[in-house]
């Protein structure tokens, strides 16, 4: 029966003292297999023992190159003005909302108003001469107000005098009026 | 608080800049498209002087009429004068009359109608004859004289 990798280990390592020691010697003289191990473990022992060093140089170069680009990166994303957060308080945010709608409004109204040409510019009067003028200021309002189609006038007639239909109903411009008064 | 303020002033200041522009479009608007109806209304006997007149200024848009009742001792008539804007920015007057009459020789009323239409320009004078016109003895002739023109030249003139 082999002994195991730890005793092996322990052999190595002249850790395993009489008369245990020279009956490990005697398996192992007999055992390829437990004398391979033992080589192995011999040959390790000299490759840690040996002056040469890895070649690091190459892997440091290459790790520290990473370590320069990732830390630009982040430096060049930290600089970014869409990427800083700012911080507002409600109501300012609320009133910057409000103002931004009212000026794409107002900007949307002037742009969709229609524009004149440049003769009806010119015909257009200018905003101080556009007033309602005269006295009959109520009179409008009430004719704007009022939803009925007619607008009436009443007179009266001299009482003493009797009408007759002289004819048909005429309705003639002045200038081809034929008779006099 | 003086955010606020600020935020409320901009608002104020843009909606009124937006309303004064509108307002200013409804002010022309009416300034151009009301019309002034100035009836004379006379009566007369044929050649004579008129023995009777009135005047009165009436404001309208574009087919609302304007109605004049005349009420006498034997005879109602009502003339619905309504100006229409055409195309050419001249104007039709469409009269229409309607008469309620009695005779000395009968007790019953006659009534009659009659529509007439005339294409104006404005400032045009147009005489109405709700009973006709003509030379008949004793006869007294009613006669609408009807002129009618844009408000704004109206005002302007200083016309009452």
């Amino acid at each position: 029966m082999c002994p195991n990798d730890q005793i092996l280990s322990a052999y190595f390592d002249s850790e395993i003292e009489l008369p245990h020691r020279q009956r490990v010697t005697e398996h192992i003289a007999g055992c390829s297999s437990c004398g391979d191990k033992v080589d192995s473990y011999n040959t390790t022992r000299n490759l840690l023992r040996s002056d040469e060093v890895p070649a690091l140089d190459e892997s440091r170069e290459r790790v520290l190159k990473r370590i320069y680009a990732e830390k630009a990166g982040n430096n060049e994303a930290g600089n970014t003005f869409w990427r800083k957060k700012v911080v507002l308080p409600a109501p300012l945010a609320a009133a910057a909302g409000i103002l931004f709608f009212i000026l794409v409004g107002g900007m949307a109204a002037i742009m969709m108003r229609e524009e004149p040409s440049y003769t009806a510019s010119v015909q257009r009067k200018p905003s101080s001469a556009i007033r309602i003028e005269g006295e009959n200021l109520e009179e409008i309002r009430a004719l704007l107000e009022s939803r009925e189609l007619v607008v009436e006038a009443n007179f009266e007639l001299p009482r003493e005098k009797d009408f007759v239909i002289i004819g048909e109903p005429q309705l003639i411009p002045v200038k081809s009026a034929a008779l006099g008064h | 608080m003086r955010r606020i303020g600020l935020t409320l002033g901009v608002f104020f200041a843009l909606a009124s800049a937006v309303f004064a522009d509108d307002l200013e479009d409804i002010l022309e608007a009416v300034d151009e498209d009301i019309y002034s109806v100035h009836i004379h209304a006379r009566v007369y006997e044929s050649g004579e002087i008129s023995t009777w007149n009135m005047d009165v200024k009436k404001f309208t848009i574009a087919g609302k009429k304007v109605i004049v009742k005349l009420e006498g001792e034997n005879v109602l008539v009502v003339a619905e004068l309504t100006p229409y804007l055409q195309s050419d920015d001249s104007i039709l007057l469409v009269a229409q009359g309607e008469v309620w009459i009695t005779t000395p020789q009968d007790e019953q009323i006659k009534y009659s109608s009659v529509i007439k239409s005339l294409p104006i320009q404005y400032g045009d004078k147009v005489y109405f004859y709700p009973l006709g016109v003509g030379k008949i003895k004793d006869a007294f002739i009613i006669e609408l004289e009807i002129e009618v023109n844009p408000y704004r030249t109206v005002a302007r003139n200083g016309k009452r």
